[in-house]
């Protein structure tokens, strides 16, 4: 029985039916990913040992048991690397204590299942700009993932994991799932803790869950939802069932579609996917309203000037003036004469 | 509205970055073309809108003064590349007066 290609819930089927262990998935795993990721790159790091040993204390009763999951490496998890796909930080770090996320992944069950490769400090939107190595789209081999969650949207394209944590800033979960044909979704701002993910832009990082279905989206938002004490940024708002209504269908929704959308510059075939979109989810039922959302030609650039502020603020804790690690030219401006 | 400007060098120098003079010349017009891009903000008319400082109706609450137990020291100083009397140590950063 093959692995690959597995979403959560056929996994937690098989699970359930006694029909695999998690260590038969975790070791089948082992021995095809490392492999098959020579032409991926979507990892950074993979630990067996350390995936073998949660495998081996799965409690298949809760709601995650026993399932493999990616992390992006800007999330900290205790003794893992976290590396924010930058050169320094690959050198010597090793996270003391497991972010809010991973507390939360661990109480449900989940395996972490390795670090994946994203753009350095999560700027940028195509997993070009991680200092480590480049991903590939595992469906188009040559041309880019998007990002900045680009190794964890490759790991489950191309049926490594059957889901991923990413974080999304302006789009990096989104849009790299977009990119490789996953589902991907940025919760509302709040909905999840970023106690222990290096911040980016703190009035918009959020963590959320990248999956090969919409009901694994579903239950990965589930079991990483909700209050965290350690983030007061973090809403105190009950979390609601998020696979209710999932077979319910669009029938007699309204959607609303932003003409402003539909600007210049939009690439043809983009355009024709979402007319293709759009005429199917009509023909089940919803009714699509034409909407204007006035300023969304001043979204971007009030956006470059919100996260590169944020940015800067919380990445000064990482000027090279605090570590040993600094490249050649950096020392010429840096070390006093 | 004259077009923005900004001094890649005085940038430069404050973020302590070595340019060559070919990438002045390339950073210099991107910058530029960054700065056009977001003076088109100056166009909007805002005149009597409130400021929003948050986008989620949300106040930042306390937290309740409950002590629990904090990372040990000892698990913090295992990322320091080198420490000193339970303390990390930085290259020197000041120069002698």
């Amino acid at each position: 029985m093959s692995f690959s290609q597995s979403s959560i819930v056929s996994l937690r089927e098989s699970l359930l039916k006694r029909e695999c262990s998690p260590l038969e998935i975790v070791d089948q795993m082992l021995a095809e990913v490392p492999q098959r990721d020579a032409a991926v790159g979507a990892f950074l790091s993979i630990d067996a040992d350390l995936i073998r040993q949660q495998a081996q204390q799965a409690d298949l009763s809760l709601p995650l048991g026993g399932i493999p999951i990616a992390i992006k490496d800007n999330i900290n998890a205790l003794g893992e690397p976290c590396t924010c796909g930058s050169k320094f930080l690959s050198e010597n770090y090793r996270a003391p204590y497991d972010a809010g996320v991973i507390r939360k992944l661990r109480a449900a069950g989940a395996i972490l299942f390795g670090r994946t490769n994203m753009d350095e400090f999560a700027m940028g939107s195509a997993t070009e700009n991680s200092a480590l190595q480049a991903t590939h789209n595992p469906a188009a081999p040559g041309h880019i993932p998007g990002g900045s969650s680009g190794g964890s949207a490759a790991a489950v394209a191309a049926g490594f994991v059957p889901a991923a944590l990413g974080s999304d800033t302006g789009g990096s979960i989104r849009q790299p799932a977009s990119h490789c044909g996953i589902v991907g979704l940025k919760p509302t701002y709040g909905r999840v803790s970023r106690y222990g993910v290096v911040a980016f832009a703190s009035s918009l990082d959020q963590v959320g869950p990248m999956t090969r279905t919409v009901e694994d989206a579903a239950l990965l938002l589930q079991a990483i939802a909700g209050h965290d004490v350690l983030d007061s940024t973090s809403a105190a708002v009950a979390v609601d069932d998020y696979t209710q209504g999932l077979k319910q269908g669009v029938k007699g929704m309204r959607l609303g579609v932003p003409k402003e959308y539909f600007a210049e510059g939009l690439h043809p075939a983009v355009r024709e996917a979402i007319s293709t979109a759009l005429a199917k989810l009509e023909a089940e039922g919803a009714t699509l309203v034409d909407i204007s959302l006035p300023h969304t030609e001043y979204a971007v650039a009030t956006y470059y000037i919100i996260a590169p502020a944020e940015a800067s603020s919380n990445l000064s804790r990482f000027v090279p003036t605090s570590f040993r690690s600094t490249s050649n030219r950096a020392k010429k401006v840096l070390v006093p004469k | 509205m004259s077009q923005p400007h900004m001094d890649v060098r005085r940038i430069a120098t404050l973020a302590r970055l070595e340019l060559t003079d070919e990438e002045v010349a390339s950073f210099s017009g991107q910058l530029d073309a960054i700065l056009g891009h977001i003076a088109q903000l100056s166009q909007l008319e805002v005149t009597g809108i409130e400021p929003t400082a948050y986008a989620a109706a949300m106040a930042a609450p306390m937290r309740d003064d409950t002590p629990w137990q904090s990372l040990p020291s000892s698990a913090l100083l295992q990322n320091a590349p080198d420490q000193a009397q339970g303390q990390v140590r930085v290259p020197k950063v000041v120069a002698d007066a």
